[in-house]
């Protein structure tokens, strides 16, 4: 599903045009990421978890040529879905 | 580090849109509850701005438990995963965004690898080191009571990285730098930089240093024979013209004039004996020489001008003008006569090449056969004439 099917779906659903959808969820994922900045945790019942993770820096191999590389540290937006929606996927 | 349920965020969401909180519930509500059937159903939902959500379909596969060390296969299952927004990817990472993947070189990993076997005992010096300096107001590890406080107050993009930060401090690389405040985990990680910048250095002065006290210590030596060098040519130029005639002709024309007779006695006192040991070879052998040596001094010298001896001897055979192609200066200066290694009577077919061949090794050096015996190279060997074969020893 991409993304205008979603905001039809969404406009569908809350009895918003479809534009006005895509504008929301626009304004609604800047919401999101302000909090994420702040490194906070976004959690919904019955979706999951959103939240921002530190992945510690590394050093990978190329396996084909065997160079060595220091991975550096970065901030990762991750989601963990929740019980409820893995139950679903039984 | 709060954690917002669905209701938070839609009084947020409300605020910002301008939706009655009501509406911006049920917005809120609807916009994640599609996404999870959608997954569900669809396989994929794509969010512009937010990310990717997909349904993977995990193999089975074989595990082991940890404590027992039973293997067991974890079944098949179908797993949600989400890929963030490029665009969002980068502007959450914007605090890290100043680090760059580095190619290590083996010793670098090596390093690394080292540190964080070492790493234990790093962290612990480390976690301590907050308390003792407990003036920075931000930090997280020593102060988290402070911290909600602190975070609205420093800029946002320093608040996701506290969390971080923490981390970061227990890292081995992050060392002394770790008692700075957290909120500057990139004044940290430059700072590792400078390690590594600091660390090339240390290696670059280290080596300069072995070199140049090579230098001081092998300099005698070096020194020492150059000097037994120049002192050679000099000293033979002036009294064993004869050793090293190529080198310089005008001195040497008087020289080899008069060590001439010496040399001659000598062959002529070999030949005796090899006329004794060879009777049939006598006539021969006996007159060569003799006839032979009064040529020397007229063609030596022009032999000798030239800085490329070989040049001049030049023999008959005709192999020889392939082989003189290949010889340079190198080969036929680098050598010193010192004295008589034997004799050798020539046989039909007998070049000095080969002689030198067979007798050094290479026939590269052949003009010292030449030069020790005064054989004028334009005039061809004579079957059973006998040379002698110069001791080589090198400069």
């Amino acid at each position: 599903m991409n993304n205008k099917q979603f905001l039809n779906e969404l406009s569908g659903k809350c009895g918003i045009s479809a534009d006005k959808c895509a504008q929301h969820v626009g304004t609604l994922v800047n919401v999101m990421e302000k909090l994420w900045q702040n490194g906070d945790t976004v959690s919904l019942s019955g979706f999951g978890v959103l939240e921002v993770r530190k992945r510690n820096e590394r050093v990978s191999v190329n396996p084909t040529t065997g160079v060595r590389m220091l991975v550096p540290p970065k901030i990762a937006l991750t989601y963990k879905p929740s019980s409820i929606l893995k139950e679903k996927l039984k | 580090m709060e954690k917002l349920n669905q209701t938070q965020l839609s009084e947020l969401f409300a605020s910002e849109s301008g939706m009655s909180r009501a509406a911006a519930e049920q917005f809120v509500k609807s916009f994640f509850d599609i996404i999870a059937d959608k997954v569900i159903s669809d396989g994929l939902v794509k969010v512009k701005g937010l990310g990717t959500f997909k349904l993977l379909q995990m193999e089975d596969r074989e595990s082991v438990n940890v404590n027992t060390g039973e293997r067991f296969t974890i079944a098949g299952h179908q797993k949600i995963s989400f890929t963030p927004d490029a665009v969002l990817k980068e502007t959450l990472n914007r605090p890290f965004s100043a680090f760059e993947t580095v190619i290590l070189s083996d010793e670098q990993a090596a390093a690394l690898e080292a540190m964080e076997e070492g790493g234990a005992a790093v962290v612990e010096t480390v976690t301590e080191l907050p308390e003792e300096s407990a003036a920075p107001v931000g930090e997280p590890a020593a102060a988290p009571v402070e911290e909600p406080a602190a975070a609205p107050v420093e800029e946002p993009a320093a608040a996701p990285v506290e969390e971080p930060a923490a981390a970061t401090v227990g890292e081995p690389a992050a060392g002394s730098a770790a008692a700075e405040p957290a909120g500057q985990v990139r004044e940290i990680t430059q700072s590792r930089g400078k390690r590594i910048t600091l660390k090339l250095l240390v290696w670059i002065i280290s080596i300069a240093l072995v070199l140049g006290l090579a230098y001081v210590l092998f300099w005698p030596v070096i020194g020492s024979r150059l000097l037994a060098v120049m002192d050679h040519n000099t000293v033979r130029t002036d009294a064993a013209g004869i050793e090293v005639p190529e080198i310089e002709p005008v001195a040497a024309i008087p020289d080899t004039a008069v060590t001439m007779p010496v040399t001659v006695t000598e062959t002529q006192q070999e030949t005796q004996q090899a006329t004794a040991s060879a009777p049939e070879a006598a006539p021969a052998a006996a007159g060569e020489p003799a006839e032979r040596k009064p040529s020397v001094p007229e063609t030596h010298p022009a032999a000798a001008a030239t800085a490329s001896v070989q040049q001049a001897f030049r023999l008959n055979q005709a192999d020889d003008a392939r082989d003189l192609s290949e010889f340079t200066a190198a080969d036929t200066v680098s050598y010193r006569m010192t004295g008589t290694l034997g004799r050798h009577v020539i046989e039909k077919g007998e070049t000095l090449t080969i002689i030198a061949k067979h007798t050094y090794g290479t026939k590269k050096l052949w003009p010292y056969l030449a030069a020790y015996n005064h054989l004028d190279s334009s005039k061809s060997l004579k079957v059973g004439a006998v040379i002698l074969i110069p001791k080589l020893e090198h400069k």
